[in-house]
């Protein structure tokens, strides 16, 4: 993120809370309270703004997210990715609804341990297959998803 | 605060659903790459058709959206729905059957 960016997030600030500090009725305190989860909520969704954009200008690269090692799209980190974006959504969306957080149960914790149980096990087993076989792997994907 | 509160559930939606589409696009355009996500090395250290991870792809999609179902009807109870343990049971097998597969290097 440029200084530009900064600045320009530090303007809308200060615009934002002299806008409810004139124009919004209601006690100081209030107020206060307003512009402070305002600015709070500007700050995270700007981040995660930022992210986004990296991410699709390619500053942030997914390519590799699902790739093996030898190649080819890796099945275990796929079905992690879909149950961590299944749980993510039912989680935001009940949050959303209720506007408190739920309660987990142990068996849906037990279902995302069973899936990324999955992935860890298939790295090791890779790991093994690699070592066995005398042949160092093709690629270093440590730094795959970052 | 109405207005604090809406505000806030407009962008967790705007980020998490413009991460799910970002991920999704990459995906159908070729930028995250599914090519031999159904392939498996066989015995003979070649590549080919694997149905270990056939199944194992059906049964998490359906196991992913059952729940993801239960999530929204359940959602005014305000907590997350279990999953039945014979769904978890049916889930950890075929997790189970395609690690096997991929220990023993066969494409089963």
């Amino acid at each position: 993120m440029t200084k530009w960016h900064s600045v320009i997030g530090l303007g809308v600030l200060v615009i934002l809370a002299l806008v409810i500090a004139v124009y919004v009725p209601g006690e100081p305190l209030q107020k206060l309270q307003m512009t402070a989860g305002y600015a709070a909520l500007i700050l995270v969704f700007g981040y995660g703004v930022a992210v986004l954009a990296a991410i699709v200008g390619g500053t942030i690269k997914l390519d590799d997210l699902l790739e093996e090692v030898d190649g080819g799209a890796s099945m275990s980190r796929f079905q992690l990715l879909i149950f961590i974006f299944v749980i993510g959504f039912s989680f935001i969306f009940i949050v959303l609804q209720t506007n408190k957080f739920p309660s987990i149960p142990v068996e849906v914790l037990t279902l995302l341990g069973i899936s990324a149980s999955t992935y860890a096990v298939s790295k090791g087993i890779q790991a093994g297959m690699g070592s066995s076989s005398g042949e160092p792997p093709k690629k270093d994907d440590s730094n795959a998803g970052k | 605060m109405a207005g604090l509160l809406a505000f806030a559930r407009l962008g967790m939606y705007g980020l998490l659903g413009g991460l799910a589409a970002v991920v999704a696009f990459k995906i159908l355009t070729g930028g995250i790459s599914l090519a031999g996500l159904l392939d498996g090395r066989g015995p003979d250290g070649r590549h080919g058709f694997s149905p270990a991870r056939l199944q194992m792809l059906v049964l998490s999609g359906f196991v992913a959206i059952q729940y993801l179902v239960a999530a929204m009807q359940s959602a005014p109870a305000g907590r997350l729905p279990k999953p039945s343990p014979t769904l978890l049971a049916i889930f950890g097998g075929s997790q189970a059957v395609y690690l096997a597969g991929k220990a023993r290097g066969l494409r089963i």
